[in-house]
């Protein structure tokens, strides 16, 4: 009876997949592939770690790779993985599953956190991640700090700049006793973002306000830990050939209960604090065309319960566009600590080059945002 | 537009009056001409988008001298459907594509007031017809572009009679292909074709190919482009190099060597931006959305192909032979007899069909490929021939794949 059964299954599995693959080609996928490599010779004086020496740092180089489609109905669905080099190790930081349609996008998967808020002109992402994100409570690796496993939801009312989002998550752990299992982290934001098109042409380029709920590890146990994050970018002036602009992100953690030291990372995660960074950045664009750009970004965090606590940061750094895509890049980046975090400055100074891309492939679909589905008429 | 239908002639050619160019050296001061011409607007010192103004250059009478016919004119962006399921933007006259098609006399003083509806610039082009250089439509050559929001006063006389149509000239071939284009009809009195072959029905079938993928993003790319330009030129901050304008040759030399302007189509910016045409179509549809052509047995019709794409087509019509009578517009010293003709990029060409084969016949772009629909056979360039007066004994339907 169960041979006979099997058997049948096995036909109608066969004859179901000879069906479709007489009817329905397979429909190659639009293909994006994006990502920079930036490789640096660091000069480095660090009273916070005096062992560390000069270096060739390719850090924070990454690829991704999004696949995707347009569904038979309307909307489109896809795929994005990615892979990230952090100290001398490569993750594969990014797998994760969307879909979007003209309403709503939801994305399921390991994926970036949505732990900060706006892009800041350092050379590397995490350049100043002490202040420009909420950190992981239960993980003191780097890749931990900005990926987890994700599932989001974002909410277009009006179909236009406007969006809600919802997500929860799981941090990652380092395995340290830190740890805390299932999902850790829920999130609500409210997110301005005109098409990326217009980045030149309008005075507000980004806006939003974010609640991160991060359960952590606690003397008493498990615990919440809040943190609102606040931030901005926009455009001092109207000139698109002679660009100013500003970006600015204001981050409040109200920690968990009884933190009261700040000796190492898991305690600095869990302290109540307050960070701010701001960057003034100026981009040369005669004839339209990206030419350089030097940016000046100023990061600054303390502690609200522990004395002499604040970390500050000031990052000048220059980037020259050698072709499109190919850059000239120097940053200097100046750290003093307070006491309580052990004293001392940091000195870096890093000259390389970066190579970016963005390349699509097979192109059959367009973006929600665009300036013509957003100004004249969506197309699914 | 006021008049996409035939609009009566005048026969005005034999009272065409002299031309007087100082009639409308007024109204383009802005134009920063000098006693002997004028130079592009694009030069002068803060140079302004000007929205709403309304641009008339020299070179054709005065309303007040002539019996225009006054046609209005707009170009915007839709969302134009090729076919269920495919809709694509694109910049189309009047919001149809083709834009509508003019029909005018042999010798009708014609107005044209352009207006710009976008914020890419446009200009038209007469494809065909013997008008005053500064009407023809080449930027930069014998105008500006039209400005976002600004009107182009197009003035000519209609001649020389036969089958024409207009476009775009402005970032061609984007422009005039997806979209831009449409049918100019200019009448000849007591028509010597109309004598040989005497038609009562008129077709125009104006040949389209469009990539509908890489559109959609040379649009947006174009938007993006402009709203940072439109932006600068608002407070005349617009160098005239960040659009690649140039005085001249040696300007643009100059300007290159000095390391000022980075051409777009060097290798280190160039995209490589070729066109993949995925859909073909008859008047602004593909198969099955095509009109079909009737004809009655023992009636002429006349068909006027006229290639708004830049492929070549190769139009064949099932069991007839027609005759070609007239390419470009002008009348062939020898029509020729055949059932397939070649479809030139740009070229207008006439065909007379006589109808004694009642039936349902097919006439298609013999290019195949270019009978598709995004890969799928028949769609695309595929139209019918479909008599009125018969009793078929097997009824068409539609299929869509093959």
């Amino acid at each position: 009876m169960a041979a006979r059964l099997w058997i049948a299954l096995i036909v109608i599995f066969a004859t179901v997949n000879a069906h479709a693959l007489e009817v329905d080609r397979e429909v190659l996928p639009r293909l994006t592939l994006g990502g920079v490599v930036i490789g640096t010779l660091d000069a480095v004086n660090w009273d916070s770690d005096p062992s560390r020496q000069e270096s060739i740092n390719s850090e924070d180089s990454f690829i991704a790779m999004r696949l995707d489609k347009r569904l038979y109905e309307s909307g489109v669905a896809g795929a994005t993985v990615g892979f990230r080099e952090d100290a001398d190790e490569v993750h594969f930081s990014d797998h994760y599953v969307f879909y979007w349609n003209r309403t709503f996008e939801l994305a399921l998967g390991h994926a970036p956190l949505r732990n900060s808020l706006i892009e800041f002109p350092t050379l590397r992402d995490d350049d100043l991640a002490y202040a420009t994100l909420v950190a992981n409570a239960s993980s003191t690796e780097n890749q931990d700090q900005t990926h987890g496993d994700v599932a989001r939801f974002d909410w277009f009312p009006g179909e236009g700049s406007h969006a809600l989002g919802v997500w929860a998550s799981s941090r990652a752990d380092d395995a340290s006793g830190n740890d805390v299992s299932g999902i850790d982290t829920l999130g609500y934001g409210y997110f301005y973002e005109p098409p990326r098109q217009l980045r030149y042409v309008v005075r507000l380029r980004r806006a939003g306000v974010i609640l991160d709920r991060q359960e952590t590890r606690a003397a008493t146990g498990k615990a919440w830990m809040n943190a609102w994050i606040a931030g901005a970018s926009l455009n001092l002036n109207d000139d698109p050939s002679s660009n100013w602009s500003l970006d600015t992100q204001l981050i409040r953690n109200f920690g968990v209960d009884g933190t009261n030291n700040v000796g190492d990372f898991y305690q600095r995660a869990r302290a109540a604090s307050r960070a701010v960074v701001l960057a003034v950045r100026y981009t040369a664009r005669p004839a339209l065309l990206t030419r350089w750009q030097a940016a000046l970004t100023l990061a600054s965090k303390d502690f609200d319960d522990v004395g002499d606590s604040r970390q500050w940061s000031l990052v000048p750094g220059v980037r020259y566009e050698l072709g499109q895509g190919v850059s000239a890049v120097a940053q200097y980046a100046f750290t003093r600590y307070g006491d309580a975090l052990g004293g001392g400055i940091d000195r870096t100074l890093q000259i390389g080059l970066s190579f970016s891309l963005e390349a699509r492939f097979n192109d059959t679909i367009g973006e929600r945002n665009s300036i013509l589905n957003r100004e004249h008429g969506f197309i699914p | 537009m006021t008049g996409a239908a035939a609009m009566s002639s005048r026969a005005a050619e034999n009272a065409a009056p002299g031309i007087d160019h100082s009639a409308h050296m007024d109204h383009s001061a802005h134009m920063g001409h000098g006693s002997g011409g004028y130079d592009s607007m694009m030069f002068m010192t803060g140079h302004k988008m000007e929205p709403g103004a309304i641009i008339e250059p020299p070179g054709a009478p005065a309303d007040t001298e002539v019996d225009y016919k006054v046609f209005d004119i707009e170009v915007r962006i839709v969302q134009h459907e090729i076919i269920p399921g495919i809709k694509a933007h694109m910049f189309a006259f009047n919001g149809q594509v083709p834009g509508p098609e003019f029909h005018v006399n042999e010798g009708d003083w014609v107005k044209v007031n352009f207006t710009n509806k976008t914020e890419e610039m446009h200009t038209i082009h007469w494809h065909g017809l013997y008008v005053p250089y500064t009407m023809d439509g080449v930027p930069m050559m014998t105008q500006d572009p039209v400005h976002p929001e600004q009107t182009f006063v197009y003035r000519f006389q209609a001649k020389p009679a036969g089958t024409h149509w207009y476009h775009c000239h402005w970032g061609t071939p984007l422009h005039a292909s997806h979209g831009m284009h449409g049918a100019f009809i200019i009448h000849k009195k007591d028509d010597p074709l109309k004598q040989k072959y005497p038609y009562t029905r008129d077709y125009t079938l104006m040949l389209e190919a469009w990539d509908v993928d890489l559109a959609r993003e040379e649009i947006g790319g174009l938007l993006e482009g402009m709203k940072q330009v439109n932006t600068l030129m608002e407070k005349g901050r617009l160098d005239p190099v960040t659009h690649g304008f140039f005085r001249n040759y040696a300007e643009f030399v100059k300007a290159y060597a000095d390391g000022k302007y980075v051409p777009p189509y060097l290798q280190g910016r160039s995209g490589g931006l070729e066109f993949r045409y995925n859909f073909f179509g008859i008047n602004g549809k593909a198969h099955p959305a095509v009109q079909h052509m009737g004809i009655k047995q023992g009636e002429w019709i006349r068909v006027r192909l006229v290639n708004a794409s830049d492929l070549s087509h190769h139009m064949h019509l099932h069991g007839h032979d027609f005759w070609w009578v007239a390419q470009d517009g002008n009348e062939l010293a020898q029509p020729m007899r055949l059932n397939t003709i070649h479809v030139h990029p740009g070229g207008t060409y006439d065909l007379m069909i006589y109808g004694d084969n009642p039936g349902y016949w097919a006439f298609h772009n013999h290019r195949t490929t270019y009978a598709r629909n995004n890969g799928i056979y028949p769609g695309g360039m595929h139209t019918g021939l479909f008599y009125e007066d018969f009793t078929p004994t097997y009824k068409p339907t539609i299929t869509v794949d093959e």
